[in-house]
């Protein structure tokens, strides 16, 4: 392994390096790259709701077609690659080593080879949209037998070429790469986390976020099992006339409802533990004190791990499941809150009779729990009773819940994370005053865009329609009002995330440079160490003493006791 | 990891020779016999009439030989806790999905026939 | 230069390379896990399933079977010859295993061909014709798993060839064919269960 990448121009380094810290780069530049064409999008369907009249620049007025197509790739493009792109891989590449007071992961080639995977999917991705169908729009939940034929396309299959250069396979082959590399970054972490570690640092001293991260890749790894196996029978059905999904040969729709969903429930636990992760971090760094409850949130977060394998048919209460099942799955569904709710308590003891430092990252974490806890946990249970569900199901209602958990999730604990670790990776500080900026507007025009869609919900707006003025009782009242509400918020929210770009790209070449390399004053080991850290990550290899979150101990005249210094 | 040696300063980070293996070892020739012989009894089990009898002792002993497998041949026996909780967890992951997808698919009536 | 191959140990004495290696396996089980979970709950509920089992050449896949538990064997004495680092014992028991896998490979071929040939397809127009449209669903299912499986088959051999060659010139890495190995089992393992699965239960 070289130990000269620095002087050998960039794409030398682009292709070649082996550093985790690099490929956590790679990840975070390639995420954020796809994730801004998911936010346009977003932003050109929700004008399209809201003022369908309206000639939206660059795509003009969308048909139904086209707003089923920007849908369905703004929901694949965030759950798939944008929250697990930033909460794993960037996370995970660049902060398991450090953290762990380590040179770089446990298997540093497969690493390089899981980008390329990941890369190699979103390129894959952005053909899918210059295919004859311009993108596939069957949902992000590429539910047969929409999924399977050219419905609704004006490019019918006639040949397997037609077939196999469609959008749709082209999505599931993208989806496919992405899983692939994703399980061998989460193979990588696990076996990092368990064989990499300082000397003197047990399991238990381990920082929250990597086995976060750890567990958040187990589960994922022993989720999307089945999923593979549906996606490969999905790739048949649509490419060798198979019927895996197709009644009319025995098949079944349902079974790849189910399949699906068996991953994609814990698929949003896998998105919320790092999200959890980085909040412990910025939380015990901010308010001075010891993580509550170490060993406790562990325990509940491995529970919640094997209950989120039972409870996946929530999302399918309204599919004709049988009710008994369906039963079981909505009081599993309501008992998952619970250790979440520990999980969120032991936040809210780590903050009670702190020493608050209300810093920026902070107040984006402080922001997520609270967004989180009561707009989105709760609504949560609104939905996991099965009751209820039948009536919101499909509706704005439902939008507006996974929007409150996956946003402060990836958004606000994404940004408390990026805005708490920036100078360590880049050496520089960010502007203080965009900061602020960037989460008062994202913070505000948040709330405005999801508290009138769960009103919508309510009043029974159905979600993926492409307009609402053929139907009266939609068009009437405050409806179409807080249509525009949700719509103006969603795009001066997307407008905001500009600002943050700007504020990133200027301050890594214009920046103030750091003072110190711990300005935060944290206990953990990377911040023991230069910013950024040099190839290998120490000079001298730290050796640790206790735990993570040794904050106002006494017997220390210093407000924190690094973990690598003894008393 | 191989042989390029471990930066200074991490020599904490145990390497040992791999070629020691750290576990144990059954007599292969024996646990391949047993597996023979569990082969040889699931042919014969498949002709008993009853398709029920037939499922329930091929299944078993498919299990029964797919245990020896990893515990003999894999050494699972002497691996350590973690590895056994891992394939625990994958057991019980597939064990959720067929009680889940069970309802769903085995006792209903979903496919229709097709007019004409 | 002669140098020995290292391997990491865990906090709980497990070498990276088999840590890495089993939980691959165990993520592998839980795909073909779930290709097995939905071939049993449709085989529970279309009794002509049990039909269409009975176009499966039972000779064949009793034969492979056999084939598969002996490869088994052979890449397990292989890498009892690599723990006593004795090259020229593992490249004979590697070459007998990829000598299976290509019989296995052979006999699945075989077979293949005569069922194409009956009709029996991904998605076998000749039984859509008959009205049998549930049926078409076994056979796009058999042809799901087992060419996966042998998908797999290869993807070991190769594995197991390219290990057994390193091997061979570096005259190191001997972990290695432990953990190529462990891959193999896995086969193995899935055949087991898909064996009976496909060709015996009527």
């Amino acid at each position: 392994m070289s130990t000269t990448h620095e002087n050998k121009g960039f794409w030398h380094r682009f292709f070649f390096s082996l550093d985790h810290k690099d490929i956590g780069l790679q990840y975070l530049i390639t995420t954020m790259f796809i994730a801004f064409f998911a936010g346009i999008f977003a932003m050109v369907f929700r004008i399209h709701l809201a003022f369908p009249d309206y000639h939206i620049p660059l795509f003009g007025i969308i048909d139904a077609k086209e707003y089923n197509i920007l849908v369905t790739n703004h929901g694949l493009i965030m759950v798939l690659w944008l929250s697990m792109g930033i909460l794993l891989a960037t996370a995970g590449n660049y902060l398991i080593p450090t953290m762990l007071g380590t040179d770089d992961m446990a298997f540093p080639k497969l690493n390089k080879l899981s980008y390329w995977f990941f890369l190699l999917s979103v390129i894959i991705l952005i053909i899918s949209f210059f295919l004859p169908q311009k993108g596939f729009g069957g949902g992000w939940t590429l539910y047969p037998p929409l999924s399977v034929g050219d419905f609704g396309y004006n490019t019918p299959y006639k040949t397997f070429s037609d077939r196999f250069f469609s959008s749709n396979t082209f999505v599931l082959l993208a989806i496919a790469l992405e899983f692939v590399a994703l399980l061998m970054g989460g193979i990588n972490f696990m076996v990092t986390l368990f064989n990499k570690r300082a000397k003197g640092m047990g399991l238990l001293q381990v920082p929250l976020l990597v086995w976060m991260i750890v567990i958040a890749s187990i589960l994922f790894m022993f989720s999307v099992g089945p999923l593979v196996a549906g996606t490969f029978m999905l790739l048949l059905d649509i490419n060798a006339g198979t019927g895996f999904y197709d009644a009319s040969r025995g098949g079944d729709p349902l079974l790849w409802e189910h399949l699906f969903w068996f991953f994609g429930h814990p698929e949003v636990y896998v998105i919320l533990l790092p999200g959890l992760g980085i909040l412990a971090e910025v939380i015990t760094t901010n308010a001075r004190k010891t993580l509550f409850g170490y060993k406790f949130i562990l325990v509940l977060v491995l529970i919640a791990t094997v209950l989120s394998l039972m409870v996946w048919a929530h999302h399918q209460f309204v599919a004709g499941v049988d009710p008994r099942a369906a039963t079981v799955f909505g009081i599993l569904t309501i008992i998952i809150s619970l250790p979440f709710a520990g999980v969120i308590l032991s936040f809210l003891a780590t903050l009670w009779k702190s020493n608050l430092r209300l810093t920026l990252p902070m107040k984006w974490a402080m922001s997520a729990i609270v967004l989180f806890t009561i707009l989105g946990g709760f609504t949560g249970l609104h939905l996991g009773a099965a009751l209820f569900d039948m009536y919101a199901h499909d509706t704005s209602f439902v939008v507006a819940h996974f929007h409150y958990t996956l946003i402060p999730v990836v958004i606000f604990a994404g940004m408390a994370g990026f805005y708490h670790w920036f100078n360590k990776f880049s050496g520089r500080e960010l502007n203080q005053f965009l900061g602020n900026l960037h989460f008062w507007l994202t913070f505000i025009f948040f709330n405005g865009f999801g508290i009138p869609l769960f009103l919508l919900g309510l009043a029974g707006q159905p979600r993926r329609y492409a307009g609402y003025d053929h139907i009266p009782y939609l068009s009437e009242g405050y409806l179409p009002l807080l249509r525009e509400i949700a719509t103006i918020s969603a795009v001066i929210l997307v407008l905001s995330q500009f600002i943050f770009i700007f504020n990133f790209i200027w301050s890594v070449y214009k920046g103030k440079k750091v003072t110190s390399n711990n300005p935060w004053q944290s206990t953990t080991l990377e911040w023991q160490t230069s910013s950024p850290p040099p190839h290998g990550n120490f000079e001298v290899y730290p050796v640790v003493y206790h735990g993570p979150y040794e904050y106002n101990r006494p017997g220390v005249d210093k407000d924190f006791l690094p973990q690598n210094q003894k008393i | 990891m191989s042989t390029h040696g471990k930066p200074q300063g991490l020599e904490h980070e145990l390497w040992v020779p791999a070629e020691d293996d750290y576990h144990g070892h059954p007599n292969y020739l024996k646990v391949y016999i047993y597996l023979l012989i569990l082969f040889a009894i699931t042919v014969f089990a498949s002709l008993i009439p009853n398709p029920m009898i037939v499922f329930i002792v091929v299944f078993s002993i498919s299990i029964i030989k797919a245990s020896m497998v990893i515990l003999n041949f894999m050494h699972l026996k002497w691996e350590p806790n973690i590895i056994w909780y891992m394939l625990l967890l994958a057991l019980i992951a597939l064990a959720f999905l067929f009680l889940g997808l069970y309802p769903d698919t085995v006792p209903i009536e979903r496919f229709f026939v097709p007019n004409g | 230069m002669n140098t020995t191959s290292l391997s990491k140990i865990a906090w709980n004495r497990i070498p990276q390379a088999r840590f890495a290696m089993w939980t691959l396996i165990a993520g592998e089980f839980v795909i073909f896990g779930g290709l097995i979970v939905v071939y049993l709950l449709n085989r529970m509920k279309y009794p002509g399933w049990g039909e269409m089992a009975m176009h499966t050449n039972v000779v064949a896949g009793t034969i492979n079977t056999f084939v598969l538990l002996t490869s088994s064997f052979f890449v397990v004495k292989a890498h009892e010859a690599a723990v006593k680092k004795n090259v020229e014992k593992v490249k004979f028991w590697i070459w007998l295993t990829i000598l299976c896998a290509l019989i296995f490979l052979g006999i699945k071929a075989y077979e293949y061909t005569h069922e194409i040939h009956l009709g029996f397809t991904l998605s076998s127009p000749a039984l859509l014709e008959q009205g049998k449209h549930v049926e078409t669903l076994y056979w796009a299912l058999y042809y799901t798993m087992t060419g996966l499986h042998g998908l797999h088959v290869v993807g070991g051999a190769l594995a197991l060839f390219f290990v057994m060659r390193n091997v061979a010139k570096t005259k190191s890495y001997f972990h290695r064919i432990e953990a190529a190995g462990l891959y193999w089992h896995m086969v193995d393992i899935i055949w087991i269960f898909l064996f009976p699965l496909i060709y015996l239960i009527h």
